[in-house]
């Protein structure tokens, strides 16, 4: 009742409680919006905040570390070349730096080449008396190493050494090189290496390479991918860059206006550090991180904002619920009773505790209603005097009325009853012959399992029977009695072996198959084997067809088995003498046909029986033809029936579906 | 003159095709059932014609014509048969063997009409 009165529409076509809903459905949106927002924005930058201070953490270890690059000699260990196995321990040592020294030298390249397995350092230089020779790695030759002047260009490392050496000669100062950060046996590392130019000889000496282990560094950095990351950026003391790891063009920028507008594409997260050898500033590092990380970090943030906009919805959803209903149940209230009282029940009254204005207009509204209802008993009692004296005044005239109208009345009602009757008896006669069919088909069911196993076993008496028969007539000695005798025994067996093959079919559900027929063409097909004996016999056709008739889906072998029955039985009937009337037409959705013919009629008793199996009028008849008609007629959804007068003659009519009756 | 084998389990079926037939001048080989006429086959019986019921206990015919055909035994057929109809030809397991309607005859039977079919298979002038 209450749901029904929510349903009802306010002027807008809205109720009282979708309004309230929306209205407070919206505030909530736009707290959430707002708040929404704020969270996200806030999120965003404890991130910034939080990556700051983790690289600001990283880099107080870090500058200790660096700071921890020594001092050598560049005269020292010049067995370096000659005895490879000293670079092998270096490398194996995890030392932080190693001097590698060779006889005078007009020019070295070095290259660390990082391969499976570790890192290979090679060298190239060419000595005082022009002689190339290559540095090598134990007795393997690491690399075949081309002239300066057709240095691989498209490398980047290799331009930038080659850049780098040809400048630092130039400038005649220490030259660099720098590659990293990588993992390197388990740990993650940078090569920084300066080859030493020694003024004695007026050439390069020998290199200082730096091997930094910046794995405490990144463990600050823990949870954040840095390896294929922008981390370090080495910068000349004038400040041009030279190498920022991972970046595939050399830029020369100043570092301050790196923090400006971030041309890398990275955020500058550490002051610059000053590294070097011999307590001379060489380089300055400058720490960085890739956007991509604060954007990962930053698509979190907006993943948890979602959530949260989410759970406020639904919250917003249930509140804007409750606190709508809890506004609209005593107003549906009142238009429950408002509704009852237009009706009439006086009775009504709102029974919802609420408060405030509303609890006021509740108890209200139920003393009006309490002061109608007094009002109305009072007319309510009057009324009801008034109706009485009304009602005894009609009862009299009633009783005045003529007599003769009474009399009318009563003879009318007694018409109604016979009518009555009569439909009453016809009910009773549909219901009879229903449940006789019902007995019919049931019976029918039955013998036809019984025919079907005792047919098989008559079968082989009957063949021996006129076999023996048959094996007497063609012995000679007999008298033609006896010869007559075996013969009538033959014929017999012969015709109860037809009675079997029709009680097999008869019991056998059919198998055969159903084709589009055009049922004038198969009536005649059946007279053509049939007329020429008809003719002998005297008995004339009628055909009276309905041309065009639509084709119509038949088992045509059955059906026209039910044609020669029932021509066979219209033959019989006239005793062999008269005529037989075919018409075919459209009867609604059926196909009808009659088989009339100028007979004797059917006595009441045989009408009754007429599809009962072995029930036969004709001397020599089984009393299956009809049986087996009625049967096949069913399976084909149609309907066969008799009607018949006596000494006038009897119609049988087929109708058939002809939307395609047989399954 | 050509040999025949008769297999029925009916002894007085038996007795009218094997006296009707020899009285026509064949030669007459008789089994009592499916199991003996395939006992008769296997080793190769000399034979023109088998004439042979369908129904009969233990070994039907069906079974006699399966191992006949996977003897690879060719020889004409004439099934002589009471159990089945013309209509439940087709679902009696003859059709797939290769046999045809016109290979099945149905008892009771008039002598002279079998005699007609036996005369035609054995590709014998009729009277």
């Amino acid at each position: 009742m209450q749901n029904k009165i929510i349903d009802k529409k306010g002027p807008k076509g809205l109720s009282i409680f979708q309004r309230l809903f929306i209205s407070y459905f919206g505030v909530g949106i736009v707290i959430i919006v707002i708040t929404g927002a704020q969270y996200y924005l806030y999120k965003q930058k404890a991130i910034k905040k939080e990556l700051k201070s983790q690289f600001s953490n990283a880099l107080g270890s870090s500058i200790a570390y660096f700071d921890r690059i020594y001092t050598s000699r560049i005269r020292g260990d010049c067995d370096f070349i000659e005895k490879s196995s000293v670079f092998n321990s270096f490398l194996s040592s995890q030392k932080d730096e190693i001097l590698l020294t060779k006889p005078l030298a007009e020019q070295l390249f070095l290259h660390f080449t990082n391969r499976a397995g570790g890192i290979y350092l090679s060298a190239r230089f060419i000595d005082p008396k022009g002689i190339e020779r290559v540095i090598t790695k134990g007795n393997k030759r690491l690399r075949n190493y081309v002239s300066l002047d057709n240095f691989p260009p498209t490398d980047i490392l290799h331009s930038k050494i080659y850049t780098l050496f040809k400048r630092l000669k130039r400038e005649k100062i220490d030259a660099i090189l720098f590659e990293g950060p990588f993992e390197y046996g388990g740990k993650f590392t940078f090569f920084i290496g300066t080859p030493k130019y020694d003024p004695e000889v007026g050439g390069f000496a020998g290199a200082v390479i730096f091997h930094c282990d910046l794995t405490d560094y990144l463990k600050h950095l823990d949870g954040y991918v840095f390896y294929n990351e922008h981390v370090a950026s080495l910068f000349t003391l004038d400040d041009e860059l030279i190498f920022a790891p991972g970046q595939k063009s050399l830029l020369y920028r100043h570092p301050d206006s790196l923090k400006n507008d971030n041309p890398l594409s990275f955020y500058i997260v550490s002051d610059t550090v000053k590294i070097g050898s011999n307590n001379q500033a060489l380089f300055k590092v400058v720490l960085g991180i890739s956007p991509d990380i604060f954007h990962i970090e930053s698509k979190n943030a907006f993943k948890d904002s979602i959530l949260y906009i989410f759970l406020i919805t639904v919250l917003i959803i249930i509140l804007a619920l409750v606190m709508s209903k809890q506004f609209s149940i005593p107003l549906v209230g009142l238009v429950t009773s408002a509704n009852r009282l237009a009706k009439g029940d006086l009775s009504t009254r709102v029974n919802v505790n609420a408060g405030g204005e509303i609890g006021l207009l509740v108890d209200s509204f139920n003393n009006m209603v309490e002061d109608l209802q007094k009002t109305t008993t009072s007319i309510d009692n009057l009324n009801k005097e008034i109706a009485v004296r009304k009602k005894v005044e009609e009862n009299l005239s009633e009783t005045l009325k003529d007599e003769a109208t009474s009399r009318k009345i009563v003879i009318s009602m007694l018409d109604d009853n016979n009518q009555i009757r009569e439909k009453l008896e016809q009910h009773i006669e549909d219901l009879k012959l229903t449940q006789d069919m019902l007995i019919q088909s049931e019976k029918l069911a039955s013998l036809g399992k019984l025919v079907s196993s005792m047919a098989h076993e008559v079968n082989n008496p009957l063949m021996i029977i006129s076999g023996n028969a048959q094996l007497s007539l063609m012995e000679e000695i007999q008298s033609e009695a006896v010869k007559n005798n075996l013969k009538i025994i033959m014929e017999e067996c012969l015709r109860a072996k037809n009675i079997i093959r029709r009680l097999l079919k008869f019991s056998r559900p059919s198998k055969g198959e159903t084709k589009e027929v055009d049922i004038n063409k198969s009536i005649e097909a059946v007279l053509g084997i049939m007329e020429h004996q008809f003719k002998l016999d005297d008995v004339e056709i009628k055909r009276n067809y309905q041309e065009n008739l639509p084709l119509i889906t038949i088992d045509e072998q059955q059906i026209q088995e039910v044609f020669m029955n029932l021509i066979n039985n219209a033959k019989d009937a006239m005793s062999g003498v008269g005529a037989i009337t075919i018409t075919t037409f459209l009867e609604g959705d059926f196909l009808r046909l009659d088989f009339k013919d100028t007979g004797s009629g059917m006595p009441e008793e045989a009408k009754k029986r007429l599809f009962e199996p072995f029930f036969t009028t004709k001397e020599k008849g089984t009393g299956l033809g009809l049986a087996v008609c009625y049967g096949i007629i069913k399976a084909h959804n149609g309907e066969l029936k008799f009607e018949s007068e006596l000494k006038k003659g009897t119609t049988a009519s087929i109708l058939l579906p002809l939307g395609g009756g047989k399954a | 003159m050509p040999k025949i084998l008769v297999v029925d389990d009916e002894e007085g079926i038996r007795r009218v095709l094997v006296e009707f037939l020899a009285k026509m001048g064949f030669e007459i080989i008789q089994a009592s059932g499916g199991e003996e006429a395939i006992e008769l086959l296997r080793p190769g019986l000399e034979m023109d014609l088998m004439v042979i019921d369908m129904k009969m206990p233990k070994v039907g015919g069906l079974e006699v014509l399966k191992e006949k055909k996977n003897l690879n035994d060719v020889r004409p057929v004439i099934i002589l048969t009471g159990s089945i109809d013309a209509e439940e030809y087709y679902s009696s397991g003859l059709k797939e063997l290769g046999l045809g309607p016109g290979d099945v005859i149905y008892k009771p039977v008039d002598l002279f009409s079998l005699l007609d079919t036996v005369k035609k298979k054995l590709h014998m002038a009729i009277e």
